[in-house]
């Protein structure tokens, strides 16, 4: 409904209004299982499929002929046919190289190619073509979608995606660019334990200090977030982007191995892997609640019979389950914490059904863990409570989220020293500004080097990004002052500008990330994907920027009416000519023409808009302070 | 230990929250009103409005959350109070005049300074190469010590108007300290 986009023109005015209310809904997008939920009648439940399972697992099949199969298909019968061809656990490589990802490929089936020059984007060689994580995970997303459409009725307009806290910009980045891939506008990404806590926070109105204790399939996040009056806050976060449920999985399929007596080379050999990491997820999930597990084993020549009692899988695990103890330190010492301090433990992910994790986390913590949630289902449902929040539902609580940088921002300076511009566990969004230097005579440009880690030395940091700003007038070393912007929006995403104070004129910058996709690459991927012909892409262009324009247009009357009084002499007729002229444009086809006018009335109704906010937002500043905040902001 | 870093260019941190540019703050009351402007400048309260509000939403929140940390931390607010007197005292190598006081002489840390802490890193080294904990945790707790008896002095002097040179020098010592106790805690993960 595209009438029905109204946007808020307060700030602090309640969002609440049924007719705004659009189809949305959050989706968790799992190492193991994705998940999605709305919330129906004020409550956030999870969407089944036909023969009612919630969890979808994460895995995509690409058949010989070119069909895409996703979900409990491709896991259970394609991935044990065609192991090369189904990609489990594709969050793994989301938004990473294949450096990065080197002892994780090794575990995997998988065929990768590596081209010069896309070292940054892991890619898998399917029957036919090559696709990246991105294209993997937007199947996922797009068979999530369809689930909810053919549920709600009607196409979803706005989704929540999480992410785990301990992603970096570049995975933030991948998921982002998959969601728009599958066709789903993201409002926003949320940390997972986040959702998870906002699930329990609004069902329960609990006020105080938590952990999030999240052991999935594939990683492990703890967070610490404080509760209070409708404000969630993230203290800290940390964590270990490769360790979960799958590495339990692991450990005991080695000891099975072992067991039966196959010698671990065979372990590349990947239908005897897969089948031996089955029989292992089997065996743990059944000891959850059983004391001993009988165990069949069948590949060529092997028939083993045998068991496996639930003390010894716990001992085997525990090593694995060890590694949560320091980041679960480390998170209470950068929140300031004690452990006693805790209000609660919200638990997340399916490792924690296990009872040996919840023993250990009660001890770990020094009590017992929440678990009145389904803790697969937990963050799904966070999510959706958050999706109907920004979607404009009801939202008596109003809540919001104020969430973190999760690994400190910064650039490489002389000598390979990073210089931090922005310091990890800093509220979001946020920004910074640092002034720097040429250190040679009669240099004319810089190389800016964006890296992102705790450690002093570049070599031991993430690279997130290289920039070359260049035509710079020759001149004595230190004489250039280069002005160096970071700033990091709501989602966690980074971005990065740089000016040559000295000259005055904006000199261009080049971004070259040194991950993930390029812009034109979605662009290409969109338009390559079966479902987009170059038709679509384009009626979907010209959608978007009329969304848009109807967006500007509605707020900048609505903002006229209601405050007339900030208006400029003149400003009035030049607004309402933009208005006019951009109202023709949005009848007409051209997507491009929309844009322009859209660009048009942003520069009319600049200032207005400026004066406006500045005035909506110093509201919060009760009496006396008012009008001295206000002298300042329109100095 | 995350050491906050310096205030940014052209934001007075006390404008933002409408209180007076003093050392002394009432934490509890600007906290909740942080909390209260959080939630109205909040990108959430913004994403399906159109793009230009979008921004202009995200720059005040960017500001509040960049005002709120330098406020609730002591010594980025004493530094943030300091800039607004015209010494920059987070620049590498010593403090430096900016703004109209440009033109002064810049402020060095003292040599007594420089000797005092290069023998304690050097004494931290020691210990450490040693495996002597007991001797890394009296450091680190002198290092505490010495930080809090710094800013005690600070938040008089700022809020008494006493000269900035001195009030630089005891800023640029917690510096030091602070990154001694930040080398120390990191050693032990």
């Amino acid at each position: 409904m595209v009438e029905a986009l109204f946007q808020i023109s307060e700030p602090g005015e309640s969002q609440a209004k049924a007719a705004c209310k659009i189809r949305a809904a959050g989706i968790d997008l799992g190492t193991t299982n994705s998940l999605i939920a709305v919330v129906e009648a004020g409550q956030p439940m999870c969407l089944s499929d036909d023969v009612g399972k919630v969890l979808l697992p994460s895995a995509v099949h690409y058949s010989q002929g070119g069909e895409v199969v996703v979900g409990g298909e491709a896991k259970h019968r394609l991935a044990v046919a065609h192991p090369r061809d189904t990609i489990l656990s594709v969050k793994r490589f989301m938004g990473r190289g294949g450096k990065d990802t080197a002892s994780t490929q090794s575990l995997t089936p998988y065929r990768f190619v590596n081209e010069p020059g896309q070292e940054g984007t892991v890619r898998f060689q399917v029957p036919g073509k090559v696709v990246t994580p991105i294209e993997v995970s937007a199947e996922i997303l797009s068979a999530l979608r369809l689930r909810a459409e053919e549920q709600l009725g009607g196409p979803l307009e706005g989704v929540v995606i999480t992410v785990p806290a301990y992603f970096d910009d570049a995975q933030r980045q991948a998921t982002r660019d998959a969601g728009r891939l599958a066709g789903l506008e993201v409002m926003r990404l949320i940390n997972e334990p986040t959702a998870a806590a906002l699930a329990y926070g609004l069902d329960k109105k609990l006020d105080g200090t938590f952990a999030v204790f999240d052991l999935g399939g594939g990683t492990f996040d703890i967070s610490v977030l404080r509760l209070e009056a409708g404000v969630f806050e993230v203290k800290s976060t940390g964590g270990d982007s490769a360790l979960g449920g799958d590495d339990f999985d692991r450990a005991i399929a080695e000891f099975l191995l072992a067991k039966i007596g196959i010698s671990s080379e065979k372990y590349a050999d990947p239908e005897l892997s897969r089948k031996i990491l089955h029989a292992a997820r089997v065996a743990k999930e059944a000891l959850s609640s059983a004391e001993t597990f009988e165990l069949a084993f069948n590949h060529g020549d092997v028939n083993w019979k045998g068991e496996l009692t639930r003390q010894q899988m716990e001992t085997i695990v525990a090593p694995v389950l060890q590694r949560c103890e320091l980041p679960v330190k480390n998170a209470l010492r950068d929140a300031d914490l004690k452990v006693g301090a805790l209000d609660g433990v919200v638990l997340v992910g399916g490792a924690t059904r296990m009872p040996l994790v919840r023993r250990f986390v009660a001890q770990l913590f020094e009590q017992e863990p929440l678990t009145d949630l389904d803790p697969e289902q937990v963050v799904a449902l966070g999510a959706a409570v958050q999706a109907e929040l920004l979607a404009g539902g009801d939202n008596p609580n109003d809540v919001v989220l104020l969430d973190v940088v999760p690994l400190s921002l910064g650039l490489e300076m002389m000598g390979g020293l990073v210089e931090k511009l922005i310091h990890r566990n800093t509220t979001i969004p946020c920004g910074a500004k640092q002034e720097f230097t040429t250190y040679a005579d009669n240099q004319t440009g810089f190389d800016l080097h964006v890296v992102q880690g705790e450690r002093e030395m570049v070599n031991e940091s993430r690279s997130l990004a290289r920039f070359k700003l260049t035509g710079i007038p020759p001149g004595p070393a230190g004489m250039a002052r280069l002005e160096v912007t970071f700033m990091v929006d709501a989602d966690g995403i980074l971005s990065v500008a740089a000016r040559e104070q000295n000259t005055g004129k904006e000199a261009t910058i080049q971004v070259k990330p040194s991950y993930g996709l390029t812009d034109e690459e979605v662009e290409r991927m969109l338009l390559e994907s079966y479902e987009h012909g170059a038709e679509d892409v384009r009626n979907r262009l010209l959608a978007e920027q009329r969304i848009e324009a109807e967006r500007i247009i509605a707020a900048t009357k609505a903002a006229l009416l209601s405050t007339p009084e900030l208006l400029e002499s003149g400003e009035a007729e030049a607004i309402d000519l933009a208005i006019r002229s951009l109202e023709n444009d949005a009848a007409g086809v051209s997507s491009d023409a929309i844009r322009k006018g859209i660009e048009t009335l942003d520069r009319t109704s600049k200032d207005f808009a400026q004066r406006r906010m500045n005035r909506a937002l110093s509201q919060g500043i009760a009496g006396r302070t008012l009008v001295h905040v206000e002298e300042k902001l329109s100095g | 230990m995350t050491e906050a870093g310096p205030p940014s260019a052209g934001l007075d941190p006390f404008a933002v929250f409408g209180i007076d540019r003093r050392f002394a703050v009432d934490r509890e009351a600007l906290e909740s009103l942080y909390r209260k402007l959080a939630r109205q400048a909040h990108p959430d309260r913004f994403v399906r409005a159109d793009a230009r509000t979008r921004r202009l939403a995200m720059q005040r929140a960017v500001e509040l959350n960049d005002a709120w940390r330098i406020i609730k931390d002591p010594v980025a607010r004493a530094e943030a109070l300091l800039l607004l007197r015209g010494v920059d005292v987070t620049r590498e190598g010593g403090a430096v005049r900016v703004g109209a006081e440009a033109a002064g002489a810049p402020i060095r840390a003292s040599q007594d300074l420089l000797m005092e802490m290069m023998e304690k890193n050097e004494a931290v080294a020691d210990a450490r190469a040693a495996g002597d904990q007991t001797t890394v945790d009296a450091i680190a707790r002198e290092a505490n010590g010495r930080v809090d008896a710094l800013m005690a002095n600070v938040a008089t002097q700022l809020d008494e108007g006493g000269p900035v040179e001195p009030i630089a020098q005891d800023l640029m010592a917690v510096r030091y300290w602070r990154r001694l106790l930040e080398d120390v805690a990191g050693q032990h993960g």
